[in-house]
């Protein structure tokens, strides 16, 4: 899986980050380093679209995000068809 | 942080700088990327840029683009200078003189004077096409030359009336020498026509003016900086439009797969499936570059074809009829053979055809056309011969065996039967091809643009009826 919207919102399913936590955090549990570039574009398309915002109050240069309902109920959306995919694919491999 | 990282970091819009921006340089200074991380940035920049950029916008940038582009390769092109003369030619002055056809009597100035021999010394005695005949052949050389002399019949207005006159034009990359070439030529023929008007009788020769002598040339006739100018700017819009079209195709449509970098702005939670019906147009796209691509490989892959063509005149006209008869002999099975033999034609197939197959192609690869040529203009009729084949010297070569053995069969015919007679003379002689005539391939091209298009649009209808 190397969808890096996928990867920041399953990030973020755990709790609040800055962009260099999400970075480390996306790489201990995907083993994908993000390039910089990268994880910002994918944190604005996922801002554009309400699946994430800032967090509220940050007087720090490193901004936290937040996942919103929307981005949560989207995420198990897309983990739900990711699992049933690999079941499906698990199991044929075991029958093979 | 890497002064280049930096660099990266501000080609991102200025809107997503004000609002990203502090963020960004933090995660840059902790993250601290080496070359790929910066290539990504610059990548993520790239990206950000064309995808937020308003059509308008765009638009004007590709155009700027194309025209810099365009201006800039005008810079690489070498300028060539055209210099020209008038001469006005008067046909014969004394009573009882006969009518001659100013054209024809051009024509038959010009042969002289651009003759290969006289060419080749005028580019000797000026040292012309120095680099061109150190890494062309010496044939190839003198085509470019004949292409860049330009002779064109037009009236010229003396004294408030129209007399026949001609241009003289030479195109090169020095204008002193460009205008010291037509000086030249202009000189030769005064010199030919005075020759000629002394062979002839009084009441047929022609008397040359110069009515305006050789220009030096003061701006280049190449590159043509406003027409590259448009072409560039013209190129830069189409592909903007292109470009934005292809944007506003992306935003419409959801793709396959539910990748939700691509997932369009109002797209609701949970969406990633193909909408029933929906078009898509990745076939389309893909289709038609892969035609062109196709298109392409066909275009340069495929073996030249180059055609030589020489024209010749047969007078009477009632010689004409006998033309099956006199081809048929000049181009006998035995006179085609020995052909073949002596200048090592059709080696390819001759390893896996009979000698018959090889001979049937050869005179597949041979055409002869009545043509209205120059002297067919003035009432004698002419017909083109022309050969067909992989290389264009050996085109030339042959063309003008097959010339030489219609003239040896035409005094063959001449002398068995003198009341039958007809003159043959060569107008044209074999040219030698400079592009083939097969494949054509801007035309191959289009095709296979054309057919991917085609193709693409088919495999899109039956995704979204099978979708529907």
């Amino acid at each position: 899986m190397s969808d890096p919207t996928l990867l920041v919102l399953a990030s973020l399913a755990d709790g609040d980050k800055h962009g260099y936590a999400m970075m480390e955090d996306i790489e201990s549990f995907a083993q994908v380093r993000l390039g910089p570039g990268t994880l910002y574009g994918a944190i604005t398309r996922l801002e554009q679209r309400g699946w994430i915002k800032p967090v509220a109050g940050n007087h720090d240069r490193r901004q936290p995000y937040r996942i919103t309902s929307a981005g949560r109920e989207h995420l198990t959306d897309q983990l739900g068809q990711l699992n049933r995919v690999v079941k499906a694919g698990l199991s044929r491999l075991k029958e093979a | 942080m890497h002064p280049l990282t930096k660099f990266a970091s501000k080609l991102y819009p200025r809107w997503w700088r004000e609002r990203y921006g502090d963020e960004f340089a933090a995660l840059l200074e902790d993250a601290r990327p080496g070359i790929s991380g910066t290539l990504d940035v610059l990548k993520g920049a790239l990206t950000m840029q064309f995808t937020s950029t308003s059509s308008v916008k765009m638009l004007l940038l590709c155009s700027l683009c194309g025209l810099i582009v365009a201006l800039s390769t005008t810079l690489f092109l070498t300028p060539k200078y055209s210099s020209s003369a008038v001469i006005n030619i008067h046909p014969p002055q004394v009573a009882g003189s006969t009518q001659i056809d100013i054209v024809d009597r051009i024509n038959e100035l010009s042969n002289k004077v651009l003759s290969r021999t006289e060419l080749m010394t005028l580019m000797r005695n000026l040292g012309l096409y120095r680099e061109e005949r150190q890494r062309m052949p010496l044939e190839d050389v003198l085509e470019q030359m004949k292409s860049d002399i330009r002779i064109s019949a037009s009236p010229a207005i003396v004294g408030g009336r129209s007399v026949p006159a001609f241009e003289l034009s030479f195109t090169y990359r020095d204008p002193a020498v460009a205008s010291k070439v037509v000086n030249t030529l202009v000189g030769q023929f005064l010199y030919v026509n005075l020759e000629t008007a002394q062979a002839q009788t009084q009441s047929s020769g022609t008397t040359l003016e110069v009515l305006d002598p050789a220009s030096k040339p003061e701006r280049p006739v190449f590159p043509n900086r406003t027409a590259i100018a448009f072409a560039g700017l013209g190129g830069g819009v189409l592909v903007g439009g292109m470009f934005i079209l292809m944007l506003q195709f992306r935003r419409r449509l959801q793709p396959a797969g539910g990748a939700l970098a691509e997932l369009p702005e109002d797209a609701p939670a949970g969406a990633g499936v193909v909408r029933p019906g929906a078009w898509s147009w990745k076939p389309l796209i893909f289709g038609a570059a892969v035609g062109t691509l196709a298109g392409l490989v066909a275009a340069y892959c495929l073996t030249s074809v180059y055609a030589s063509n020489a024209v010749l005149s047969m007078e009477p006209r009632e010689g004409m009829t006998r033309l099956s008869e006199l081809s048929a002999q000049a181009f006998s099975r035995q006179e085609l053979s020995d052909l073949i033999r002596s200048q090592n034609l059709y080696a390819g197939e001759r390893a896996k055809m009979t000698t018959e197959e090889v001979l049937t192609q050869m005179r597949q690869n041979i055409r002869i056309t009545a043509v209205p040529a120059k002297a067919g203009d003035s009432g004698i009729p002419a017909f083109a011969l022309r050969f067909t084949y992989a290389d264009r010297f050996t085109a030339q070569k042959v063309a003008t065996s097959l010339v030489s053995k219609l003239l040896n069969a035409n005094l063959k015919l001449a002398s068995a039967r003198p009341e039958q007679a007809a003159t043959l003379k060569i107008l044209d002689p074999a040219s030698l091809p400079q592009t083939p005539i097969f494949p054509n391939r801007p035309a191959t091209t289009l095709a296979g643009l054309a057919a991917g298009t085609a193709l693409g649009a088919l495999v899109a209808f039956i995704r979204r009826m099978r979708r529907a």
